[in-house]
Order: C-alpha cells, then sequence, then structure tokens
C-alpha cells in the first residue's frame, strides 16, 4: 500500500466513508423492508462503488471486502439469501469494520486486522449460502447470482417480447468431467437462446463436478420443447424447463420513480467560509454606503433605485451564502437509526424509529455540535425511558415502543426533539437525588417543569442511583452545556408511564444574531435579543436596595438584581442609576438580571466576529460585530453575567446606590440563597 | 509554552549565538516614530498601513490594548506600544498610523494593529550595522520585545519583536480566546 497516490487515497478516504455512511442507512432501510428492490438495488450499487474506488485508490483488501458485501447483497436480492438477522449482523459489523479501517487509515495504518474479517464472516454467509442454493429446489425463487447488467438484460429481453425460460439439466452420468461437457451445451444453446445467467456460473463451472446439475437462465422466441429437443440432441439428460415469473423476484423492471439525487459539487470548508467572509464583508460595505450621510439624503429616485437594488442583491447573497453551510440532519438520524437499532438488540427491546423533518436544515457546526448529545438523548431513551417488551405488555402498550426523531423550524429556532414512548421520567426519584445534592430544599414546593429541568444538573447526571431507578441521567448536564454554548436551549416534557420528549431549541445558524443595540455613554453594545425578555423603564419606587448593598427591582412583584452595564465595562459617562436609565431583562444560564442602558438603539442582525485575538480574556463579552456604520459593536456575554450575579453577587461591581438609599426592610430578608425555582432557568 | 519561547531566545542571550542571530536580523524594516524613539518592525510581517479609524474600547482587556477596528470586515485588536513601554499613550493626531502586522504564534496566525505616532520609511539594514539589544540590568527595562539595535542612515532603530509585544502568558491567552470561541 506504500505507493498509492495520496491523492487518489485521499478522494478514496472522503467518499469511501460517505459510501459506508449510505450502506449504514440502506440496510436499516432494508432491514426494515426487506422486499424493497429499490433499496437493494441500491445497496449493490453503493457497494460496488465502494468496491471500484478501493481498487483505484489501490486498496486490495477493502475492495474484496466490499465485493464480498456485494455478493451477499446481490444474493438477498435474489432471495437465495434469507434476510434474517444474522445477515444483517453480519452485514452491520462489516460495514463498522470498514469504517474503522478507513479510519485506520486516515491515521496512516498500514495493516487494516478489520478488513480480513468482514471477508471471512461474508465468505462465512456466502459458504452457507451456496450450499443452501445448491440443495434449493427448482422451482424456487430464480437463484442466479444476477449482476446490474443483468438486469438490463433481462429487461432488453422482455421488451424484444422473448419469453424468458429456466432451464435444468444434467450431464449424461457417462461424463466423467462435465465442465468440457457443460461449455459445448452452453455454446449451441446460444444459437437458440440468450444466456443471462448460469448456475454453477459460467466463468466456474468447477462446481458441476459435485453436483452434477446445471441451471440456465435464458431469453428465446423458441418454444420450450423446441429447446428441449435441442438440449437432449446435444447430450443433456433431465431436461426440465419452466417459465420464469414475470413479476418475480428476478424483476426490478418496474421501478417506482424517485426522487433523483440532486447534483452536487464537492468544495473545501475552507473555500466555502473564505467565500462567506467576502459575502460578510460586501454586506458590510454595502450598509456603510448606503449609511454615508451624502448618499442617505440623496434625492434622486433613480439613484435610490439603485441602492435598493444593490442592498436586497446583497441581502440574497448573503442568505445564499448561509445556507451554502446548511446541512440537512437526515444524515445524522442516520446514525441515530443505527444506534437505536444496536441498543435495542443489546438490551432485547423492540424499538421502531420515526424521523420527521429529515431534510431540515442545520448549520454545519450545529450539526456536529449537537451529535453527541443526540447520541446521549438517543441512549437514555433506550436504556432508561424504554420499558422492555414484557413490561410494555404489562402496562398495556403494545410491544414495540416508538422512538421518535423531529426537526422542524420554529420561530426563528430549529427544534430537534427526541421522543419515546416509555416509562415517563420518575419525578419522586429526581426530587429524592435533588434533595440529597442539595438543589432542592426538603419540601420546597418547586414547579413541575422546574423539577424535570433538574436532570440537566451534572450532580444527578452521574449518579447511579439515579439512574437505575429513574432512568435518564448520564451526561444530560452535558448535553444542556453544548446546546447552551450555541446560544441554544435544552427543554424537557415527560409524563409518567407515557413517555419524554426533550427538545433541543437551536439557533439557524451560528455566524448570525438578532442583536438589540444599546447604549452606555458614548458606547454602543449589542444584546442578543434571544437572550433578552423585556425592556422597563423603571419607575423610582420599583428600584429598591437589598441589604444596603445591591439595587434590585421588583418586576410585577419579584425581584430581579440589577447590572449597570456602564459601571460592568467602566463606560464613562454612562448611566448607573436604573431609576434614569433602561432596564433590559436578560434570561442567561444563572438567572435573570435586569441590565441597566442609557436608551435602546435599534433592533439589529449582526455576523458574529470573534473578538479578535491579541486581547487577553475579555470579560463579559462573547464577540464582536461591525455596525451599520462601520465601526465595531462588542456584544455582551449574557450567559457570563447572569452566571456571576447568581453564583456571588460579590462578583460583579455592585450597581450603584445612593448613601440614602434605604435598605427595603422585610421586601427580602435574606439575599443569597434562591429559591431553585429562580435558578432554574 | 513558556519554555519553548525561552529556548528559541536562548540563542540571543549570550556567546557566539548573539552575533548569528543578529546576522539573521539583516533585512528591510518599516521604521516608525513611538515618542522621539524610532522603531522598525520587518516589512515581511507589515500586511499593510492604514489611517486611524474609530477604535472600539473592549473593557477588561490589558491597558495598551486600545480596542478592536474594523479592517474590511475582519475585527483586530489594536495595541498602543507606547502604553506598553510605559510612554504615555499615543495621542492621535494627522500623522498617527495603524501598521497591521500578521504574524504566527503557535501554529496560531495573529493579525494586529500598531497604533504609532509617525510611519517613517522602509530602510535596509545590514548585518554589520546591527547590534544586540542592550542591557540595562536586571530589572530596570524589559528589552524582550527589542530584537537589536540597528543604524541606518544615521539613526538608531530599537528593532520590534512584534510577538513580543505580548507577553508568553498574553500569548496564551490570546490562542485561547482564538480557539476556544
Amino acid at each position: 500500500m506504500g505507493d498509492v497516490d495520496d491523492a487518489v487515497l485521499g478522494v478514496f478516504l472522503r467518499e469511501g466513508a460517505e459510501k459506508l455512511a449510505d450502506l449504514n442507512a440502506l440496510l436499516l432501510r432494508l432491514e426494515a423492508q426487506p422486499r424493497d428492490h429499490v433499496v437493494i438495488s441500491d445497496l449493490v450499487r453503493t457497494a460496488h462503488n465502494l468496491k471500484g474506488g478501493a481498487g483505484t485508490a489501490g486498496l486490495g483488501p477493502i475492495a474484496d471486502a466490499a465485493h464480498r458485501i456485494e455478493e451477499v447483497v446481490l444474493r438477498l436480492r435474489d432471495g437465495t439469501m434469507a434476510a434474517d438477522s444474522t445477515v444483517f449482523d453480519a452485514l452491520f459489523a462489516s460495514v463498522d469494520a470498514l469504517e474503522a479501517s478507513l479510519s485506520d487509515l486516515t491515521r496512516g495504518a498500514a495493516e487494516l486486522p478489520q478488513v480480513q474479517r468482514v471477508v471471512q464472516a461474508m465468505d462465512r454467509l456466502l459458504g452457507d449460502d451456496r450450499k443452501a442454493a445448491i440443495a434449493s429446489d427448482a422451482r424456487g425463487p430464480a437463484g442466479f447470482v444476477l449482476g446490474e447488467y443483468d438486469h438490463v438484460r433481462i429487461k432488453v429481453l422482455r421488451q424484444r417480447g422473448k419469453c424468458l425460460l429456466r432451464v435444468e439439466l444434467s450431464p449424461p452420468a457417462t461424463e466423467a468431467d462435465p465442465v468440457p461437457w457443460a461449455r459445448e451445451l452452453l455454446r449451441r444453446l446460444r444459437r437458440q437462446a440468450e444466456i443471462v445467467a448460469t448456475l454453477p456460473a459460467e466463468v466456474d463451472l468447477e462446481p458441476l463436478g459435485a453436483t452434477r446439475r446445471l441451471a440456465v437462465l435464458c431469453g428465446t422466441d423458441s418454444g420450450s420443447a423446441v429447446l428441449e429437443a435441442a438440449l437432449i440432441a446435444a447430450g443433456a439428460e433431465q431436461v426440465a424447463i419452466a417459465a420464469v415469473d414475470t413479476q418475480g423476484g428476478t424483476d426490478d423492471t418496474d421501478r417506482a420513480p424517485r426522487p433523483r439525487a440532486k447534483g452536487s459539487v464537492k468544495i473545501e470548508l475552507s473555500r466555502v467560509d473564505g467565500l462567506l467572509d467576502m459575502i460578510g464583508e460586501l454586506v458590510i460595505a454595502q450598509s456603510m454606503a448606503a449609511n454615508v450621510p451624502e448618499i442617505a439624503c440623496l434625492s434622486s429616485r433613480r439613484a435610490r433605485q439603485c441602492l435598493g437594488q444593490v442592498t436586497r442583491i446583497t441581502r440574497d447573497l448573503q442568505d445564499a451564502g448561509l445556507r451554502l453551510r446548511m446541512v440537512p440532519v437526515r444524515g445524522l438520524f442516520q446514525a441515530m437509526a443505527r444506534t437505536v437499532r444496536d441498543l435495542a438488540r443489546k438490551h432485547g427491546k423492540e424499538i421502531r424509529l420515526i424521523t420527521s423533518g429529515d431534510d431540515v436544515e442545520l448549520d454545519r457546526s450545529v450539526v456536529e455540535r449537537i451529535t453527541d448529545p443526540m447520541v446521549h438523548l438517543v441512549r437514555n431513551a433506550v436504556d432508561h425511558g424504554i420499558e422492555t417488551p414484557s413490561e410494555r405488555a404489562a402496562g398495556g402498550k403494545g410491544q414495540a415502543a416508538t422512538i421518535t426523531l423531529a426537526a422542524y423550524h420554529q420561530g426563528g429556532s430549529i427544534i430537534v426533539e427526541v421522543k419515546d414512548d416509555g416509562r415517563g421520567l420518575d419525578r419522586d426519584a429526581i426530587r429524592a437525588k435533588a434533595g440529597a445534592l442539595g438543589l432542592i430544599r426538603d419540601g420546597a414546593t418547586i414547579r413541575d417543569a422546574d423539577l424535570l429541568n433538574l436532570i440537566f444538573e451534572s450532580g444527578l447526571s452521574t449518579s447511579a442511583e439515579v439512574t437505575d431507578t429513574s432512568g435518564r441521567g448520564v451526561g444530560l448536564d452535558i448535553v444542556r452545556r453544548n446546546v447552551e454554548a450555541m446560544r441554544g436551549r435544552v427543554s424537557v416534557a415527560s409524563v409518567a408511564t407515557r413517555g419524554t420528549s426533550i427538545k433541543m431549541v437551536l439557533p439557524l445558524t451560528l455566524a448570525i444574531i438578532d442583536g438589540m443595540l444599546v447604549g452606555c455613554g458614548a458606547e454602543r453594545y449589542i444584546i442578543p435579543t434571544m437572550a433578552v425578555v423585556e425592556s422597563i423603564r423603571p419607575l423610582p419606587e420599583a428600584v429598591v436596595s437589598v441589604a444596603g448593598r445591591r439595587e434590585m427591582l421588583n418586576v410585577r412583584g419579584s425581584l430581579l438584581p440589577l447590572v449597570s452595564l456602564s459601571q460592568l465595562f467602566q463606560v464613562e459617562g454612562g448611566t448607573l442609576d436604573a431609576s434614569r436609565g433602561l432596564v433590559v431583562v436578560v434570561e442567561g444560564i444563572g438567572r435573570s438580571v435586569g441590565l441597566i442602558v442609557d436608551s435602546v438603539l435599534a433592533q439589529q442582525q449582526v455576523v458574529i466576529k470573534s473578538i479578535g485575538s491579541g486581547l487577553g480574556r475579555a470579560k463579559y463579552l462573547s464577540g464582536a460585530a461591525i455596525l451599520p456604520d462601520g465601526k465595531v459593536g462588542l456584544i455582551v456575554n449574557v450567559d457570563e453575567i447572569t452566571v456571576a450575579s447568581a453564583q456571588d453577587a460579590a462578583a460583579l461591581p455592585d450597581a450603584a446606590q445612593s448613601p440614602d438609599a434605604t435598605p427595603a426592610a422585610g421586601a427580602v430578608s435574606n439575599p443569597e440563597p434562591r429559591e431553585v425555582t429562580n435558578e432554574q432557568r | 509554552m513558556n519554555s519553548a519561547d525561552l529556548e528559541t531566545r536562548a540563542p540571543e542571550a549570550g556567546g557566539a549565538g548573539v552575533q548569528d542571530a543578529v546576522r539573521l536580523l539583516a533585512g528591510k524594516y518599516i521604521t516608525f516614530r513611538l515618542a522621539r524613539e524610532v522603531y522598525g518592525i520587518e516589512v515581511l510581517k507589515v500586511r499593510e498601513l492604514i489611517r486611524v479609524m474609530e477604535i472600539t474600547r473592549v473593557p477588561g482587556t490589558k491597558a495598551f490594548v486600545r480596542g478592536v477596528i474594523n479592517l474590511r470586515g475582519r475585527v483586530i485588536p489594536v495595541v498602543d506600544p507606547r502604553l506598553k513601554f510605559a510612554m504615555g499613550e499615543v495621542t492621535v493626531g494627522d500623522q498617527t498610523v495603524i501598521i497591521v502586522v500578521q504574524y504566527e504564534a503557535d501554529g496560531e496566525e495573529l493579525t494586529m494593529g500598531i497604533l504609532v505616532d509617525e510611519v517613517l520609511e522602509v530602510s535596509s539594514i545590514a548585518a554589520e550595522n546591527i547590534e544586540p539589544p542592550p542591557d540595562f540590568g536586571a530589572g530596570a527595562i524589559d528589552t524582550a520585545f527589542i530584537l537589536g539595535v540597528g543604524k541606518a542612515a544615521k539613526q538608531v532603530v530599537l528593532l520590534l519583536d512584534i510577538s513580543g509585544v505580548l507577553s508568553a502568558e498574553e500569548q496564551e491567552q490570546v490562542s485561547r480566546v482564538a480557539t476556544g470561541e
């Protein structure tokens, strides 16, 4: 393998991985519908392409393995091999082994021990099958090993009005070596019929010596009697001729029209990103130009029209550019289908997987980042959420459980949902565990939604007891962390005995956010609109000082901690006093906080940029964006502020307080320990 | 990362290695003025010179970081070397220029603007006109960011190591910001 051209190998490694993913998906579909000829044909084609690719890249062993897989699938198609779970297990294992081999190759491994195992496993299947085929009854399934081309020929023969016959014959007992005899016979047969396939295959007639039985699939105009006479004349004994059922197993002419894959090109990600950067610059340049005072006040109608058109095209270009990075969630769902299948078999559970919204598109990096969370969620659903078939039967449910993966748009976000119809979350166990961990106080009332949300707490997730009793928990804190790192949210709903649903609310893209542009002194900051709950112009009497230390805002009866953005960012001349400015109520990981700002300037869609390297750690900021006037605006990291505010009031600079501020005695007796209801959002 | 830094800098620290290191410094420099001192940055590291535009202050960063600017859609930091060298901050005027430099640190490409009082010229400095950085005695003046002292057209040019402008610890923060999002 040493002289393999690196470029060819690279192409194969990329495409091979895709082919294997396709094989996986197709096998899953075939397992669900073993008679689906379209799927089988796709399988054959994919395995065949894999074989070709491996051959081109000089990876003989992989080509061999792929060839064996193709063989097995061909037999499934012809019905000479029963599509049972043993076969599927072996095929799935082979695909896995090849995937592992490809990643070995990517890492530069020279030895591919896994591949040999694939070959052996497939040979075992083929070996059993070979015997089975020989022993099979003549009136059984057609029994021929047909390639793609053979199917085309059968189709053509039919179109020409020939009848398709299966001819079975035996060599005369006197013939010691039937192979030359068979060749001669086939040569003669060709004069009268078109031979599509023979069993054993014409290229390797050796097995004839043992079986002394030759089957020929051929198309002919001659009647079967004429053919029989000719064959007997040629020295055949025991001739049996049967017409092959035209709608039978070998027929795949009546394919249902199916959606054709759209044409596509492969582009390196760096090029796409380069293009997106340029589009981003264009968008900014355009909006800068439109905001130049001399241009903005142009009265010429034609000039305005032109400008309007430029604006529109730029926006369209930006949308199109962003769509370049979008990929459908289909691939992710397919990978999950495999996980579900394997886990279900391992745990002896019957699970049906339903997916919807496979074509919903997400930013590539979003898909990458929710892959692990998805695996966690699916695994939890299978391991803990879904009962064993007997438990289900006892509970009056169907034995087969259902896991639903759904993706859909909702209000500018994309929701990816994992739903099961299992036993549901055990609220008592969650409460007990949360109590033990000190997350809630004994006997404290807690809203049901908040109680359920506790499953995303890290303490609960690592605990074996809760996992065993209530199900759920492994890595759910990681799920939440991953999703929230993308400015998304997770939510859970569960009904006892009816099942659990976990939703991940995800941003359409990581590159653009809706922002609220706020002014602090002479500076401007961007608050992600997703985090904004409301903005309030507080009445002076609604602002209360707690323990003489922190200002809080009374919002409809509940107290909201206040943070002055100007003070946090040491802005000169910014408003520190809530009653003189505006309060933007934001909601982050920790809890809600009121940010005191001077003014709300605009709602703005902004392209998120890295804040630039060389700055060290910029606290309470999550990025930067170019504002329409070409200047840089900084994006406020709401989560960081709320977490700091929730963890330790002293971590944030105190909101301004006038010395004569009277502590609102009795309003709040103790500012530190907070009800879990407040911690949970 | 710290130790690697030390290793790369070790040959400059003493003995025969110093002369070799200094010889490597020969080449073209863009010279500029900070207060009344003349500094030089290797031309190859300079991407462009831009006029001063409005700099957005980034709260919570080091004092010598003036903020960030929009360089044709890219957000890059601008540092004020006078603040770093305790020479009082650059007062923005007609002559003030931002030198945009690009260099690699720990495999990460960094782009940064350097605010200077005035850009002077591009001069070639030959090896024989370069001296190792002067030693002002321990703790007196931090010369880590001075690669050497060159003489060109009767001027003394302090050859600036731009990656040294950010200390090793700051570099580490930089790459963490760059990769950690």
